[in-house]
């Protein structure tokens, strides 16, 4: 009773407060892969151990930064269940070493001119593949290495790596595309 | 020296990386958006109850396992300052039971049972050790008044008693030297009992009408003097005593 009594708990506090402002929507959102009530609780019950794991990097419940962060996670965990179940194999590293090899096809002066930009090519990148848009912001954004993200998301870095290349690509191709040239937003 | 090719290949990754950070942010502008504007679907997407329950109990759980984890560093953080304290207290009692004063200071305690027809006396060594008398040793008065002479020695156990009597008239001294630890009997009916310090040590003088006793110890005995004389004479004889 007397360590009840002086026990301080900011961390449970936190993952409580981050359970009660995003439950539905994570839940919603691991839903909307899977259509599946069972799998979507797996995963949630997985992301937030995850989360819980992480807490300390977590500043701002109430903030887009922590609100794209969970909802990263979550929606990669979905993922990996749905590709798990629809028996899509996982990208086999050793058959796509090969590719990995045009990593500065991005011109500069292409990132600084088309600042303005920003919104819609995230967009279509997450049109493209949401998983891209995920990883170049855990990567970038968030700043974790490939392991951290390859543990974070349930799978090994070598697709970490893969992926990142991808996606890096898959941002190329979209500032090169036409529909670029002629949107403004 | 690095080629300026390999430069330039740093220099373009640090800008890449910045953008890609930029697009990260717009990304999780978009994620923020996009739940806003799926803010219905999300509010009528009937919640598992099951799902509730799970989060209270692992909330709970946590709970649990905190507190055992702060339980745990409390107790360590308590132990190790008892094991401290003990450790100081060892230290300090060994110190004081093997210096050398301690050994030589030895403390006697001297029970007294006061009883309406005699008084009981037994002098106890508090170390618990006592002391034997070996062989044929005893103490024996160098001073006795003018006339008195030994006339016998008893031995009973390990008391020793001495018989002294005056050749050229009356008077008789009894001298009783025993182990620490012996039971002594005094008539002390209608005597006047009291405490004295004599041979650096308690002892017991009890003055009766025809009859003085003297009681005390030293390290190693206790001496029982029973006479007619006077308690000064008594006393005398006592200081006097010597180790043969």
């Amino acid at each position: 009773m007397f360590f009840m009594t002086i026990m301080d708990d900011p961390t449970r506090n936190k993952m409580e407060a981050l359970y009660s402002l995003y439950y539905k929507a994570l839940f919603f959102t691991a839903f909307d892969i899977l259509k599946d009530y069972h799998e979507a609780e797996d995963v949630l019950q997985s992301a937030l151990l995850k989360i819980f794991g992480n807490l300390d990097k977590i500043d701002d419940i109430n903030c887009n930064k922590t609100k794209g962060f969970i909802v990263i996670m979550v929606r990669n965990m979905a993922i990996n269940i749905y590709n798990k179940r629809k028996r899509r194999a996982e990208i086999h590293i050793d058959g796509l070493e090969d590719i990995l090899i045009d990593e500065s096809g991005m011109e500069p002066e292409q990132c600084i001119l088309r600042l303005d930009h920003g919104k819609w090519v995230a967009r279509q990148l997450s049109k493209l593949n949401p998983e891209y848009a995920d990883i170049l912001a855990l990567k970038y954004t968030y700043g974790y290495s490939n392991d951290e993200i390859a543990h974070l998301l349930d799978t090994v870095e070598g697709n970490v790596r893969v992926k990142l290349h991808r996606a890096r690509k898959a941002l190329l191709t979209i500032m090169k595309g036409d529909e670029y040239e002629k949107t403004t937003e | 020296m690095k080629r300026p090719q390999s430069n330039d290949f740093a220099k373009t990754e640090k800008v890449i990386a910045a953008y890609c950070h930029y697009i990260g942010e717009c990304h999780l502008d978009n994620i923020s958006k996009e739940l806003e504007n799926k803010k219905v679907a999300i509010e009528t997407l009937p919640y598992p109850d099951s799902m509730s329950q799970w989060f209270e109990e692992f909330i709970q759980e946590r709970k649990k396992r905190e507190v055992q984890a702060r339980r745990k560093k409390l107790l360590k953080r308590i132990s190790s300052r008892a094991a401290m304290f003990l450790i100081v207290l060892s230290t300090a009692f060994l110190f004081v039971t093997v210096s050398v004063e301690a050994f030589r200071v030895r403390v006697f305690n001297f029970f007294k049972e006061a009883n309406d027809r005699y008084t009981s006396v037994r002098v106890v060594e508090t170390t618990g050790v006592v002391s034997s008398i070996l062989g044929e040793d005893y103490y024996y008065p160098l001073f006795l008044p003018d006339g008195f002479v030994l006339r016998n020695t008893e031995e009973i156990g390990q008391t020793k008693i001495m018989y002294f009597e005056n050749s050229s008239g009356g008077g008789y001294i009894h001298f009783i030297q025993a182990e620490i630890g012996t039971d002594f009997h005094f008539d002390t009916e209608d005597a006047n009992v009291e405490e004295i310090n004599i041979c650096n040590g308690k002892g017991m003088l009890s003055e009766k009408k025809d009859r003085n006793i003297i009681f005390w110890h030293n390290e190693k005995r206790c001496f029982y003097i029973i006479s007619d004389l006077s308690t000064d004479t008594l006393l005398d004889i006592a200081e006097s005593i010597k180790y043969k």
